[in-house]
């Protein structure tokens, strides 16, 4: 099974549901109409995917939709409460419109659901719950004024139920699922800590001037005062640091800062200290 | 061709550490003319890209040094003094005030 259609099934969007719900509904609205039984009244109570319940139902073939077997269970009792109430025990006859009244309701579902009957290679009962896949859509049918019949359920394989929907297209897992969205890289970097680094002009003295350096010793930088510093990334502990602009010096209340200049060009910025 | 002309031959030479006395360059003295750069750090201040990338002219942006701190001089990565900031006639000056301990 793929999973991107399996999880597309899982996805469904409430109008694909409604439009599900819709076709279940009409299949008994037309059974309804095949055997003059006034208004329909039953309705969809759920309808949700699989995982499958604890429970085994004594599920029968309903059709199949590119060789899977969609199932059903329940309308026995669905049926019989429509058309002979189900608490007494029918008579031949009865049991036989009964039993025509069921074949006649699984071609209305079948119609409208777009399966093919089921026919006599489709394994019954035992293998029927083998088959139940995650992704399947599960559908009750109730009858809302007689709530104390049991629901009809039918198992209707994913690819059946994709097939259902408008268009009669799978709904393509690229668009279907919800995706994050795209992030320009300077929003991705925005928290991004940087450290900022403010140097003044280098100075260039022999090793052996810098040996002999003494506390106290004053040494001139070749940065006039009114000169900017330098603001550099700071690249780590010996490496080079890109320049990025210029700054004069101040203060903030005790702080030393710096009053960043208009960023220049990069041609036009000192080399890297090295 | 030329007469008197012979194949050189190098002696064939050990790689292993050398037991022998020093060559007497046991300090910077030797390499007293070769130029140094020196940096001068002022201090540092933490953004984020996104801080930087908003950053507009005249910004005013606050070290994490105080006014009175030291600055650093820096050679090849580390620090190796720090002094204060001051005024040599018209330009920036270091008064060092921190040196490394020298062994003896």
């Amino acid at each position: 099974m793929n999973t991107a259609t399996l999880r597309t099934i899982t996805r469904l969007r409430h109008e694909q549901r409604a439009h599900i719900r819709s076709m279940v509904e009409a299949a008994w609205t037309d059974w309804c109409a095949d055997w003059r039984m006034g208004p329909a009244e039953a309705q969809v109570e759920h309808l949700v995917p699989v995982p499958a319940p604890a429970e085994t139902p004594p599920w029968q073939p309903l059709g199949t939709h590119a060789g899977e077997p969609a199932w059903i269970c329940g309308h026995h009792q669905l049926i019989a409460a429509v058309i002979g109430g189900p608490d007494r025990s029918p008579s031949p006859v009865e049991q036989r419109v009964r039993d025509e009244a069921m074949t006649s309701f699984i071609d209305c579902c079948c119609k409208l659901l777009g399966l093919a009957p089921a026919s006599d290679s489709v394994p019954h009962q035992a293998a029927a719950p083998r088959l139940l896949q995650f992704g399947d859509l599960r559908i009750g049918l109730t009858l809302p004024s007689r709530q104390h019949v049991p629901p009809a359920e039918i198992w209707l394989p994913q690819q059946a139920a994709l097939a259902l929907l408008p268009g009669g297209e799978l709904p393509c897992p690229s668009t279907s699922l919800p995706q994050p969205g795209l992030v320009t890289v300077d929003r991705a970097l925005a928290e991004r800590p940087l450290q900022l680094r403010i140097m003044l002009s280098p100075v260039q003295l022999s090793l052996g001037a810098v040996n002999e350096l003494q506390v106290g010793d004053v040494i001139r930088l070749d940065h006039p005062l009114d000169a900017p510093a330098l603001a550099a990334l700071a690249a780590g502990r010996g490496k080079a640091m890109a320049p990025l602009a210029s700054a004069h010096l101040g203060q903030l209340g005790k702080q030393v800062a710096v009053r960043l200049d208009a960023l220049p060009a990069a041609d036009q910025l000192p080399a890297p200290a090295l | 061709m030329t007469s008197g002309l012979h194949k050189i031959e190098f002696p064939e030479l050990a790689s292993n550490n050398s037991t022998g006395p020093d060559i007497g360059l046991i300090s910077l003295e030797g390499l007293r003319a070769v130029p140094a750069r020196l940096e001068v750090h002022v201090g540092e201040v933490q953004l984020t890209v996104g801080e930087l990338l908003s950053a507009q002219a005249g910004q005013v942006l606050r070290l994490d040094r105080e006014v009175n701190s030291l600055v650093d001089l820096v050679l090849e990565g580390h620090v190796i003094a720090r002094g204060r900031l001051v005024a040599v006639d018209e330009h920036f000056g270091i008064q060092l005030t921190e040196l490394p301990r020298r062994t003896p």
